[in-house]
């Protein structure tokens, strides 16, 4: 075997993802290229090419899908409750607009009575779903399944989602989106909750996390996005145990999840409300180093890969202005 | 073995009562339906749900035959064309849960019979020569649509079909031989074989 065809079989590995490689061959390649100048070069000519290749603008057809309906799509909300947030529940249960046809509660802790009646008040279709023991996934799997509605939202009890951004989400998932995920980072948003430091240390995870994941999202750790339930079937929500696992925000895997899913994703400007509830401890440090722990161990794992392979994914802010 | 399974109502052979077919009916259901009950209710004669269908799966397919061809104006009219030749065939569909297959199979052999069309020039005419150096937006663009003619090149068409479906839309190689009704290995080779030709088409080799 000369040297060049020896190079060959190995260019042909470097035309696969690392995944699709049996393990003998992820060893043998790895030995080969930290000896092996032109194939480093290869690889990195065919890493580029790939780039260009899903960097292509894609020409939407101007005729596009028929639309189903004209019908408003209903719309469910969750709201995870996994402190007592009472007081922040109770302003956010009265702030959702009435484009939003039913509430679905997921109680981790314990809910106040006047809380519970309140809810059912304002929202006669409001469920209740309590949390059985820690397995957070399995809980939030049963309130989305339990969503009648064709969107799903998901707002924060301590009241830093405004309800009334809703209508701004549901549009862009009208545009003909999958997923609309909140930022506060775009033209439009902000966060009227972080402190300097806060905003900061914000700004420097998510921008760790935006390399990490290879994708351009501005705002991976805010939790207020909107999805059309249909597309339940293409995110594996509990494939493995990162849900389980504490340290890692519940909404940030899910955004992960979402954006891992060759769905076509959309940013939408938020602004992010002080919260009502100040007994909640903001996260510290220690918090995000644990989850930035968590989720670069979910990387080189491989069970979360690139965002960025996702075609379908536009960046498309284009919703903008204030809801103040 | 007189009586085959797949000679009973589409609703009986997936073990569905009749009553489910009034669920297609409700508006508010119809989001939440997973691909193979809209494949069985359309398999008895339900528009509605092949239209949700189409609505799913049309960008997927229109950008897959566009990449493939190279004109989004032809990725259209073909697109549409593998809608209506799934609409038409959709009884022939003997497991509505292989259902995304079954239309990747349609969406490719509809671009392969686009090129067995004798007024379609042949790649050698088509064949361009091209450097890709971009720096500037006029250049990007030219690099990009430089990139989209060379990749148009890829020969045979189920080569460029693994690349796309591999590096493009992001489709595992197990996923693409089950579209392409191809082996595993050759799904390995085509793709390897694809992205060495489109370096070579860009090189202007």
């Amino acid at each position: 075997m000369n040297n060049d065809s020896y190079c060959d079989w190995f260019v042909d590995l470097l035309s696969l993802r690392r995944e699709d490689l049996t393990p003998s061959e992820r060893v043998t390649l790895d030995e080969h290229l930290r000896g092996c100048s032109t194939c480093s070069r290869i690889r990195t000519d065919h890493n580029n090419l790939i780039t260009q290749l899903r960097s292509l603008p894609l020409r939407i057809s101007t005729m596009g899908p028929v639309p189903l309906t004209a019908r408003y799509p209903r719309v469910s909300a969750i709201v995870p409750v996994y402190n007592n947030e009472s007081q922040g529940l109770k302003d956010l249960l009265e702030s959702i607009p009435p484009t939003v046809s039913e509430v679905i509660l997921i109680v981790g802790g314990r809910l106040t009575e006047d809380v519970g009646f309140a809810a059912e008040q304002l929202f006669p279709n409001v469920r209740i779903i309590k949390q059985a023991g820690k397995r957070k996934d399995e809980t939030l799997k049963e309130g989305f399944a339990r969503c009648t509605g064709d969107i799903i939202t998901m707002l924060a009890a301590d009241g830093t989602t405004n309800p009334n951004e809703i209508p701004r989400f549901i549009e862009a998932l009208q545009a003909g989106y999958a997923f609309a995920k909140g930022s506060r980072f775009i033209k439009g948003g902000r966060s009227n909750d972080c402190t300097v430091i806060g905003r900061l240390g914000s700004y420097w995870l998510n921008r760790i996390l935006r390399m990490l994941f290879r994708t351009q999202i501005s705002d991976l750790c805010y939790g207020y996005n909107a999805f059309w339930k249909r597309y339940l079937d293409y995110v594996e929500v509990s494939r493995d145990n990162l849900f389980e696992d504490s340290k890692v925000d519940l909404r940030t895997s899910l955004s992960l999840r979402l954006l891992n899913s060759a769905l076509k994703v959309t940013e939408v400007p938020s602004v992010e409300r002080p919260s009502t509830d100040r007994q909640n401890e903001r996260p510290s440090f220690s918090d995000a180093w644990q989850m930035l722990k968590a989720l670069v161990k979910a990387r080189a794992t491989g069970r979360l890969h690139d965002a960025n392979r996702n075609v379908y994914m536009e960046i498309r802010p284009s919703l903008t202005g204030s809801l103040q | 073995m007189s009586s085959s399974k797949w000679n009973l109502d589409p609703y009986e052979r997936n073990g569905l009562s009749s009553e489910s077919k009034s669920i297609t009916q409700a508006p508010e259901k119809r989001w939440s339906l997973s691909d193979t009950q809209l494949v069985i209710w359309a398999q008895v004669g339900n528009e509605t749900a092949f239209e949700l269908l189409y609505e799913r799966y049309y960008e997927q397919i229109y950008i897959f035959q566009t990449r493939m061809v190279g004109d989004s104006g032809i990725g259209e009219e073909l697109a549409q064309e593998t809608f209506l030749k799934a609409w038409k065939a959709l009884n022939a569909l003997r497991d509505p849960t292989k259902f995304r297959s079954w239309l990747y199979r349609i969406a490719s052999n509809e671009v392969y019979n686009y090129y067995r069309h004798p007024d379609v020039p042949s790649v050698e005419l088509m064949l361009v020569e091209c450097e890709v150096s971009i720096s500037g937006p006029e250049e990007e663009v030219e690099a990009q649509e430089r990139l989209q003619e060379a990749l148009a090149l890829v020969w045979p068409e189920k080569c460029r079909a693994c690349l796309i479906l591999y590096h493009i839309n992001g489709y595992s190689i197990p996923l693409i031989a089950e579209f392409l009704g191809i082996e595993q290995s050759s799904v390995r080779q085509y793709i390897s074989s694809g992205l060495n030709q489109l370096k070579r088409s860009l090189r202007g080799r």
